[in-house]
């Protein structure tokens, strides 16, 4: 399939820069996310790969070959759009076949390659209704069997499953991941959901602000952030993020909370952001070393997020559901080789 | 769809980051028809109609020769022409408060949806379907004063009705049958703009215990006024200008020039008269006129509207 | 909602009925009268049921008076006009809605423009143009000093001339942009991404959607087209390229002077000219609704 090469993206509308000095290379058959919130230009990023978009500065290479001047039929790549963009006036057969009317396929080829796709999207069946009549959940097959008639070398999401129901999201993003893996393929894929990341990706891009924040696979990114942006962003609950002032080399305190940290080289006095994930923090009223008082619990079933604070700051603690929980003070051992440090000024990782 | 409709200048037009395509060689090919045809018969007759107005053509042909404003002048001097600038504003007020009038209350009360509504709906915008000399011998026919029904007055009040020698009773037919034709067009709007209040408010007026004629008042009046602003333009401005297809049909300008409108004049002046300097000039000054509606429709109007 | 109104129900019906016959009594009256012989039409008042000589006044009219062609005419022209239009302002939109140059906002303002002037006000140098087509070309030609022979072309008593003018407006233009405009951006990328070029996205997708626009607009100029009145007055003095509308002039001696019209005659052309487009509205009551509001946004 294909592999891309990104070298110093840049896009920018008048004085506004859309996105900031893009870095990256996506390997053949990889199944990269590229993660952000709203308005970090990873729509912006996709649509420059696929060629919706004109390039400020920067190259884009799609197997070696600079495409930037290339219109999106010439690169080769096929896309999956948001609200899906199916023709209303046209069949799901017409619809998925549309490509190849384009380039002059004839019509018996053509129906024997529609109805391959069909059955690759299992919608065999509703071949001759109107995107009117679909679901979304079918309605976004036919997206997906859209893009896959054109045997492209890359495929291109664009936050196809923000407009489905949750269930259905849950169940679609595995087939797009399985469709993935059967067709050898090379996909982009966006969204803001980092579950949706962290589930479907070989490899993550989380972007922010027109920035790239880190490259890496969801293992890395949840393990060690690179900034303190990514570190809020991945995981659900998100990681508790709060100032502190170093003690010394491996002690901060927070208000009256003193907390033990990797070794570190900051200098003492200066403030810096401890991030703390939830569930590496227990509930041990014997032998916890800080004080957590609770305020809010919340049941999920087989885990409990008990919301409240530390230190005089907002924090959230996950627990396994057991005996009944009240809300009061209690203390908590936080495992101290698990808390990440970041530079308040730069949000970047602060080495050991 | 919006309220009101009303002919505005879309700034979005080239803010709105689209999906553009490439080809702009075919852009151009595209837009030439519509662009020539525009020349050759808008801007091209517009821009001669100036020149004419400032010139004179000499009576054995040749060059024309630049008097500056003396065709305007002599307009100015000339009785005729303010008799019919002065018909044309009687005809524009008349016509519009009648129709507008009509309209309204065929708005308001077909909204009401009592049974059979959609029948009457339909009836009341058929007559803006019919060409305006068909409504003019069809109102010429029924206030002639010697056949029709109208004339029946003159068997009880001899004389008392002839549009044929009378040139109030004149005006009054053209009035008459301008708006019958007007408040059908009148209606679509009112009957559009009603529609798009929101059921709801309509409902919490009920509620607060308003009765449908206060709720006339204070509710769907207000929310109408826009349009109503709007077919106010649009009324006169065609009143300048549509009518003539009746005047020609009923009263030919007549008698005496009674109904002798702008725009007939100007007919009877280039064609009839072959004057085409003082038929220019005319046409200059009625073209101001309808400008500047336009103008006043787009400034006045949506400013109105935009508060919303 | 239940509201319990009986008096103000009643007077609403009442003036309902009223407004309908004064809708509609005009059209019933003209088919009466024409359908009377001379002399029970010219009685006060006329009688108000329909007569016996409808099939005479009609073929009389039809015959003799030459109507026959003149409906073929104003069908002609009318079809004319409103398949030119539609085609001119929908490739015209997708000119200044789909694509990026410079003069687009220029030219956008100057088709604008023209929807401020209808023809009536400028019946005089239009007409001189209708005379020779190709004059302003070899006017602004003459000004740059070339002496070019460019041929006289007098589309005066014919079909282009009596279509052409009606085609050189705005107003279907300014509906499809409109329309155009509320299709997502989306379905244009996915139609980029699937390789249509524009003529292709043009063709098997902006047009298909636009049927219902079209239907409008075909509705509201077929009835404007019928219904042109002075423009074929003055552009046409031969009679073979009379329209219906027209003739009505003909049908009806002076107004001031002279005999008056022959009524039962000029009622059966009056209900002529006013049948077809009558019957269009009817059948297309939606698309004539949705034409008039959208063109006047």
């Amino acid at each position: 399939m294909a592999n891309i090469l990104v070298a110093h993206l840049n896009k920018s509308y008048g004085k506004n820069s859309a996105v900031n000095d893009l870095n990256c290379e996506i390997k053949s058959q990889e199944f990269v996310v590229i993660l952000g919130p709203s308005g970090c230009g990873k729509s912006t990023f996709l649509r420059m790969i696929a060629g919706l978009e004109t390039v400020t500065s920067g190259e884009i290479k799609i197997d070696n070959i600079i495409v930037n001047d290339l219109e999106p039929r010439e690169r080769g790549c096929a896309m999956v759009f948001q609200n899906y963009a199916l023709y209303p006036h046209m069949t799901v057969a017409e619809n998925i076949g549309y490509s190849l009317k384009v380039e002059g396929i004839n019509r018996t080829e053509r129906l024997q390659r529609i109805h391959n796709v069909a059955k690759i999207i299992g919608l065999e069946d509703f071949l001759d209704r109107k995107p009117g009549q679909l679901s979304g959940g079918q309605r976004q097959r036919v997206a997906m069997g859209r893009a896959i008639i054109r045997e492209p070398k890359l495929f291109l999401f664009d936050e196809p499953l923000s407009n489905l129901d949750a269930k259905l999201r849950v169940q679609m993003r595995i087939e797009i991941r399985k469709l993935h893996n059967r067709l050898n393929a090379t996909s982009i894929f966006v969204t803001h959901d980092q579950i949706e990341a962290m589930t479907l990706a070989d490899r993550m891009i989380v972007m922010n602000k027109g920035k790239i924040e880190q490259i890496g696979t969801p293992e890395d990114i949840y393990r060690l952030p690179a900034t303190q942006f990514v570190a809020g962003f991945v995981g659900s609950p998100p990681m508790n993020l709060l100032k502190a002032t170093v003690i010394d080399c491996s002690t901060v305190k927070i208000d009256d909370q003193l907390i033990r940290v990797p070794q570190h080289d900051v200098a003492i006095g200066s403030v810096v952001i401890v991030g703390i994930r939830p569930e590496h923090v227990e509930m041990d009223d014997n032998a916890g070393n800080n004080v957590f008082s609770i305020d809010f619990i919340e049941d999920m079933g087989s885990l409990r997020l008990l919301h409240g604070k530390l230190g005089g700051h907002d924090f959230v603690v996950q627990s396994l559901s057991g005996a009944t929980q009240q809300l009061g003070q209690f203390k908590v051992r936080i495992a101290s080789d698990k808390i990440h440090l970041f530079d308040v000024a730069t949000g970047l990782r602060l080495q050991i | 769809m919006a309220i009101p409709p009303f002919r505005y200048f879309n700034y979005e037009f080239y803010m709105n980051n689209r999906s553009y395509f490439k080809n702009n060689k075919l852009a151009a090919v595209l837009i030439a028809p519509q662009l020539f045809l525009i020349f050759i018969f808008f801007y091209w007759p517009a821009s001669q109609a100036i020149y004419w107005a400032f010139t004179t053509q000499p009576p054995f042909g040749g060059g024309n020769e630049w008097v500056g404003f003396q065709n305007f002048q002599e307009l100015f001097n000339d009785k005729v022409y303010w008799n019919s600038v002065y018909i044309s504003i009687k005809f524009a007020i008349y016509s519009t408060c009648l129709s507008v009038v009509l309209s309204s209350v065929m708005a308001l009360c077909v909204d009401r949806q009592l049974s059979g509504y959609q029948f009457y709906r339909f009836a009341f915008f058929l007559p803006y379907a019919i060409a305006a000399p068909a409504v003019g011998l069809a109102f010429r026919f029924i206030f002639a004063p010697d056949a029709g029904f109208i004339s029946i007055i003159n068997n009880y009040f001899p004389g008392s009705w002839n549009p044929a020698m009378n040139g109030h009773d004149a005006l009054v037919l053209i009035v008459l049958a301008n708006s019958w034709k007007m408040a059908a067009y009148n209606f679509i709007f009112m009957l559009a703009a009603l529609q798009s209040i929101p059921r709801s408010v309509v409902e919490a007026a009920a509620m607060d215990g308003a009765s449908f004629l206060r709720r006339v008042w204070d509710i769907q009046l207000p929310f109408l006024t826009p349009t109503f602003f709007f077919l106010l333009v649009i009324n006169i401005t065609e009143s300048f200008v549509d009518s003539f297809g009746i005047v020609d049909i009923t009263t030919g300008g007549g008698p005496a020039r009674a109904t002798d409108l702008m725009v007939y004049k100007i007919y009877t002046d280039g064609f009839k008269g072959l004057d085409y300097s003082m038929a220019a000039a005319q046409s200059i000054l009625l073209m101001i006129i309808v400008i500047s509606l336009t103008f006043i429709q787009f400034r006045f109007v949506e400013k109105r509207v935009h508060y919303r | 909602m239940i509201e319990r109104t009986p008096y103000l129900d009643l007077l609403t019906h009442a003036i309902l009925i009223l407004l309908f016959i004064i809708s509609v009594l005009p059209i019933i009256i003209v088919f009466i009268a024409s359908t009377h012989d001379l002399p029970t039409v010219s009685r006060v008042p006329m009688a108000l049921w329909p007569g016996n000589s409808f099939f005479e006044n009609y073929s009389h009219v039809w015959n003799k008076s030459g109507f026959g062609p003149k409906m073929l005419n104003s069908l002609i022209v009318a079809t004319m006009v409103t398949v030119g239009k539609v085609m001119i302002s929908a490739i015209t939109a997708f000119s200044v809605v789909y694509f990026n140059y410079r003069l687009r906002f220029f030219f956008f303002w100057l088709i604008f423009i023209t929807l401020m002037l209808p023809l009536e006000v400028r019946i005089v140098p239009t007409y001189a143009v209708a005379a020779d087509v190709l004059e302003p070309f070899r006017t602004i030609l003459a000004w740059g000093g070339v002496v070019l022979k460019i041929p006289e072309i007098n589309i005066l008593n014919s079909y282009s001339g009596l279509v052409l003018p009606l085609v050189a407006t705005a107003t279907g233009t300014f509906l499809y942009r409109q329309f155009f405009l509320t299709i997502p951006d989306e379905l244009t990328e996915a139609a980029k991404m699937d390789g249509a070029g524009a003529l292709r996205f043009f063709w098997d997708i902006l047009l298909p959607l636009s049927r219902t626009n079209m239907a409008a607009l075909s509705t509201i100029m077929f009835v404007y087209a019928w219904n042109q009145y002075l423009w074929p007055l003055l552009i046409t003095t031969d009679p073979n390229f009379a329209t219906a509308t027209m003739q009505l002039q003909k049908i009806v001696p002076g107004p001031a002077f002279g005999q008056p019209p022959v009524w039962n005659e000029a009622m059966a052309a009056t209900l002529m000219v006013m049948v077809p487009p009558l019957i269009v509205v009817i059948i297309m009551q939606g698309a004539f609704v949705r034409g008039l509001i959208a063109v006047e946004k």
